[in-house]
């Protein structure tokens, strides 16, 4: 599964990293992820599987969110040609990000997208 | 009697009895080429005689080298690509490759080549077409007849 490799990856640079949702009173840093599955399907059949992956890192220092982006670009981007939690990793691409402040919270966000190619799920 | 669904990933095309490492998308374009006739038996109402045919044959797909063991089952982008820039002839089939379907086959010209490739980690793609040589073009069933082509 795509998601525990992400998750065995990320979980070691921000310890509470959570898939899909975090729990609901969660300590600062912490990061929840997401990937969204397309099938790569050629003439011979399904040839691999594409993911669109967001990255949501919170903190409430600006300066630790933007370390953690480029920890977590290096360690994801590091995953490609790599086997992790069974998956078989051909591609992984770095695609941008999208900073942000919650008013409310006080809270500094910023979702990282990642464009992630496998062999299998 | 019940219908049969025939999904597009069933209808591909082989060139020289070779799958297509990567090959996405096949099209197949049959234009028949008319003369138009008006005699004066006619009445000043033409009559379209049928002449011959055009067969066109384009393809798309992503840039997958092949193994080095699939070489005798499998044509890729770079060999398509060598085969393009000498106006080789090659042979095709276009149809369902499942015995007993329906296929066209012959041998054809490629007449169009390109790839895109951008900078991202993703494939890149390749597209062509190939155009049938008139007169060289049957219809038959796979598999047998595709040893002929």
């Amino acid at each position: 599964m795509i998601s525990a490799a992400i998750q065995t990856t990320l979980v070691g640079i921000i310890t509470n990293t959570f898939i899909a949702i975090g729990d609901e009173d969660i300590q600062v840093p912490f990061c929840v992820h997401q990937e969204r599955e397309t099938p790569i399907r050629l003439k011979e059949g399904i040839a691999g599987y594409a993911y669109d992956c967001d990255v949501a890192i919170v903190d409430d220092s600006p300066d630790d969110v933007n370390t953690y982006k480029g920890s977590i670009i290096s360690a994801l981007e590091a995953l490609a040609g790599t086997t992790v939690e069974s998956t078989v990793i051909n591609t992984v691409s770095y695609e941008g990000d999208d900073p942000d402040f919650d008013q409310e919270s006080r809270l500094y966000t910023n979702i990282l997208r990642f464009y992630i190619e496998s062999a299998n799920h | 009697m019940s219908a049969t669904n025939v999904y597009g990933y069933m209808l591909t095309l082989l060139i020289g009895g070779k799958l297509i490492k990567g090959l996405e998308t096949t099209g197949l374009k049959i234009k028949p080429n008319f003369e138009s006739i008006l005699l004066k038996e006619d009445e000043g109402v033409p009559t379209d005689d049928f002449i011959d045919y055009d067969q066109e044959m384009p393809f798309s797909g992503k840039t997958i080298e092949m193994d080095t063991g699939e070489s005798t089952t499998h044509e890729d982008f770079e060999t398509i690509r060598a085969a393009a820039k000498t106006g080789a002839t090659v042979s095709f089939s276009y149809g369902r490759m499942s015995a007993g379907e329906k296929i066209t086959y012959g041998n054809a010209k490629i007449t169009d080549y390109s790839e895109d490739g951008g900078s991202e980690k993703k494939h890149a793609s390749f597209s062509g077409a190939l155009r049938a040589i008139k007169g060289s073009v049957t219809d038959g069933t796979y598999p047998t007849t595709t040893e002929e082509a």
